[in-house]
């Protein structure tokens, strides 16, 4: 329906009574339920982590972030809020990662493959524009544009209002423009 | 007709493509987290134990539990150094122009160990010990630094007057005379002397203790002592007690009398004596033998019954213990503790 939000509270019962059940299993301790959740909302890790470190370091991050989740499970009183949650243990581990390792390089994200040099270094100058965007629109863009989640699975996903993802695309997907324009600009001779 | 979602491509990639997000799709595309994901590796459930350690609440507690800690490990420390005064006593002119070494005090000056201050008949000065005591010295004093030190806060009290309040522990505030030797108790009180050593001690609030040669006498609060050149201690006796009591008392410590004027003058003082004098009775068995020892203990047990236990053979006999519980049952409380005392320090 045109509009209407979609917030945890208003999000349709059966995602949020679905997820719920899964996060209560696995709070018990079933592994078989948080294999599920870890395939519905590792995209979501994933993108908010690369937001943040390295592409290289990602993927070992999103495994790490679901078992110190596991592991943080029994101290989530209310299930239904396990999405934004999972989020917020995903910024603090990439902000753990920051403070050990110490290392940011967007150099690092780009994957020559030889014949398609410029295509690359595009991709890793989209990345780093994004990451340079504030933290809101940083994350929703990467989960729209990297890990091709639809609005409306963002919102379900992060807990976030249907309207604020909205708002968070189109004026991330603004700055985003001017900031590529301008790289553009200043790259022509 | 579609909704204005269903035509965004930003909200919805089923909606007509806009070109240069498709493009940014495409391009970032090479980062997306590859489906399906790299399953999760084997792990175990965390113990209940393991959570309780991992806690917001069990970090705090253990973070304020060692602060607790350290606070007390280091406040005896805090105390000392905020409570003891160094190498020197604050000495402030309260009146006239006291004296230290010879010279003007002027407003305030220090006093170091082996100093002198003195006061005329007109003048008088307030000596400050840190925060563990203050003593003042009224007109006509001489008072001499012995000793400072932690634990240790010794003066000579050569002749003069002096009131003393003390937040000490017992037994580090002494005062010498040219007779006893005052040791602070934890308490307030007041001492007099002149150069041969007679005068006068007035306690005022907890206990001292006065020492000479092997005889030691403990003084409570409302109690005094008169001392007298010669090396001679006054029993303690209430200050409330009668004239009389008084009197006769004056007169067994310092008068030589034959047997049967210092018979006459202890059934005066017998007579004249109330329960709470008994205090005096106490001590006088430290001294007295034979008939004299036999009377204040039967007129003092009429006066003040004895705690089961504490018999009259036992009295008689001298027994330290018995004499102690007898003691007890007047109620003179345990010797000062500052944490109770300590508006004994504030100006009065």
């Amino acid at each position: 329906m045109p509009g209407k939000e979609s917030t945890p509270e208003t999000q349709p019962e059966a995602i949020r009574s679905g997820n719920a059940g899964l996060v209560v299993a696995a709070r018990g301790g079933d592994r078989g339920a948080f294999d599920e959740l870890y395939r519905k909302y590792a995209r979501m890790v994933h993108g908010i982590l690369l937001a943040r470190v390295p592409f290289d370091a990602v993927e070992d991050l999103v495994q790490e972030v679901f078992l110190q989740a596991f592991r943080q499970l029994p101290r989530l009183r209310d299930a239904a809020a396990f999405g934004g949650w999972l989020a917020a243990v995903a910024r603090n581990r990439a902000r753990d990662h920051f403070r050990r390792v110490r290392e940011t390089s967007e150099l690092t994200d780009v994957h020559v493959a030889p014949g398609n040099l410029s295509a690359e270094v595009e991709a890793a100058a989209a990345l780093a524009a994004i990451r340079g965007l504030p933290e809101a629109y940083r994350d929703t863009l990467m989960l729209r544009l990297v890990e091709g989640m639809s609005g409306q699975e963002i919102a379900e996903r992060t807990g976030l209002a249907h309207a604020s993802v909205r708002v968070n695309l189109h004026r991330g997907m603004k700055l985003l423009r001017e900031r590529l324009e301008g790289r553009n600009t200043h790259a022509e001779p | 007709m579609q909704s204005p979602e269903k035509q965004d491509y930003l909200w919805d990639a089923s909606a007509p493509p806009d070109p240069e997000v498709a493009r940014l799709e495409q391009l970032l595309g090479r980062y997306r987290l590859s489906e399906p994901p790299r399953p999760l590796p084997a792990f175990r459930t965390a113990r209940r134990w393991e959570l309780i350690l991992w806690s917001r609440a069990f970090r705090m507690a253990a973070f304020a539990g060692a602060l607790a800690l350290l606070l007390l490990w280091i406040a005896p420390w805090t105390i000392r150094r905020v409570a003891e005064p160094g190498d020197a006593w604050r000495a402030r002119t309260l009146a006239g122009a006291p004296r230290i070494n010879g010279q003007p005090l002027g407003a305030a000056g220090d006093l170091r160990t082996g100093g002198l201050l003195e006061t005329d008949r007109a003048s008088q000065a307030e000596v400050r010990i840190g925060l563990m005591g203050r003593v003042t010295v009224l007109p006509d004093s001489r008072l001499r630094v012995v000793e400072t030190r932690p634990g240790r806060y010794r003066m000579a009290l050569e002749r003069g007057k002096i009131s003393a309040r003390t937040l000490a522990p017992p037994f580090t505030f002494v005062v010498d005379t040219p007779g006893p030797t005052a040791y602070d108790v934890g308490c307030a009180f007041t001492l007099e002397t002149d150069e041969s050593g007679s005068g006068r001690l007035r306690v005022t609030s907890g206990w001292v203790q006065l020492e000479l040669d092997d005889r030691q006498v403990l003084i409570p609060a409302g109690a005094a002592s008169l001392l007298r050149g010669g090396g001679n201690l006054g029993t303690p006796h209430f200050e409330d007690a009668s004239e009389v009591f008084r009197g006769a008392l004056a007169r067994l410590d310092f008068e030589q009398q034959d047997a049967a004027a210092r018979a006459g003058t202890l059934a005066e003082l017998l007579a004249a004596a109330r329960p709470r004098d008994v205090f005096s009775f106490q001590e006088m068995l430290r001294t007295s033998s034979g008939d004299e020892r036999r009377r204040l203990v039967d007129r003092g047990l009429e006066l003040l019954p004895p705690p089961p236990g504490v018999t009259r053979a036992g009295l008689l006999h001298g027994d330290d213990a018995m004499i102690f519980a007898w003691r007890q049952q007047l109620g003179l409380g345990e010797p000062k503790r500052w944490w109770i005392d300590w508006r004994d320090i504030l100006p009065q």
